[in-house]
């Protein structure tokens, strides 16, 4: 058996931890797995030597991907959307998400990212069926908005958790209203 | 200060069969999966390979921790919204990615606008 050494320096003063890591996907929750973390006492380096981890983590992203697909097409026909009309919409063949939640077929890494934009903005179909008219387009954009800006509490995670500004509530309850900016100096009031 | 590695001898390592001449740090392959969905040394490799940076800037080589008169190289990278660093350095034959992170001061499109109006009302203050 070969003795196994750091990639780097060359030492065999190697050592294995067997590491649990956590893959999560939004919309197909979290698998656990175990992977392979080697260090060497010598250089200090510290990964995956051998490269025994990348086909570990490539199949837990395709059962989260998996599930999540099953899991956004539960979301559609549970909020009353007709399959046939978003397939309609999206220009796929007639029974093609049927085929996807059941795993008769499996949608490319295209379809996984548009199914994922669609349980996000669902009203992303309703621009789709306006044939991508760009003037409806906005119009459906402009009425989405007032609806996320109606849900303060959403709009308020969204912007501080990203971008670390501050967002305060004026004082008024009648009126949402909505202060962006940094420290206590307003920047922005949108009401 | 200059970068004491050639960036494109890096790249192109990253593109040859099976990223046999580069070594990933467990932490920066982590980083680069939760903060830039690179989750395996494959993805990783053909991202830096292919030029996915939209802007990468070195800005600073200190010495490595561990190996006397070994410089790691660090870059600012920018991926669509975020803004990265990435440090890396070259030792026995091998490129060594150490690390692969979110940048701390992390930029994104929407900060970016918020700068721009807050510059713009400075100046129509003054």
């Amino acid at each position: 058996m070969t003795e196994k050494k750091c990639p780097v320096c060359g030492s065999n003063e190697i050592y294995l931890n067997i590491k649990k890591r956590k893959i999560t996907d939004p919309f197909g929750g979290e698998r656990e797995i175990n992977v392979n973390v080697y260090s060497c006492k010598i250089c200090g380096t510290v990964g995956d030597f051998f490269n025994e981890n990348d086909r570990i983590i490539s199949n837990a992203i395709s059962f989260l991907n998996d599930k999540s697909v099953k899991n956004i097409i539960d979301f559609l026909t549970n909020s009353g959307f007709k399959l046939a009309a978003v397939e309609k919409a999206l220009g796929l063949s007639q029974r093609t998400l049927t085929k996807w939640k059941i795993g008769a077929t499996k949608p490319s890494s295209s379809s996984v990212a548009l199914l994922k934009l669609i349980k996000l903005f669902p009203w992303l179909l309703d621009v789709a069926d306006s044939k991508y008219d760009e003037t409806v387009a906005t119009r459906i954009f402009i009425e989405e908005f007032f609806v996320y800006f109606s849900n303060y509490d959403k709009l308020l995670t969204a912007v501080t958790e990203d971008t670390c500004l501050l967002m305060g509530k004026k004082s008024n309850k009648s009126d949402i209203s909505v202060v962006c900016g940094y420290g206590s100096d307003p920047l922005i009031e949108i009401q | 200060m200059l970068p004491k590695y050639n960036y494109e001898d890096f790249r192109k390592a990253c593109g040859r069969k099976k990223g046999v001449d580069v070594v990933v740090f467990d932490t920066a392959q982590n980083d680069a999966g939760e903060f830039f969905s690179l989750y395996t040394k494959k993805e990783l490799m053909s991202f830096i390979f292919n030029d996915g940076f939209e802007n990468i800037t070195h800005f600073s080589s200190p010495k490595h921790w561990h190996l006397p008169d070994i410089f790691i190289d660090e870059y600012e990278f920018r991926i669509l919204g975020k803004t990265g660093c990435l440090a890396f350095f070259y030792f026995n034959g091998k490129w060594v990615v150490k690390s692969f992170h979110l940048s701390k001061t992390r930029f994104s499109i929407m900060a970016d606008n918020i700068i721009k109006i807050l510059e713009k009302r400075k100046k129509q203050n003054d």
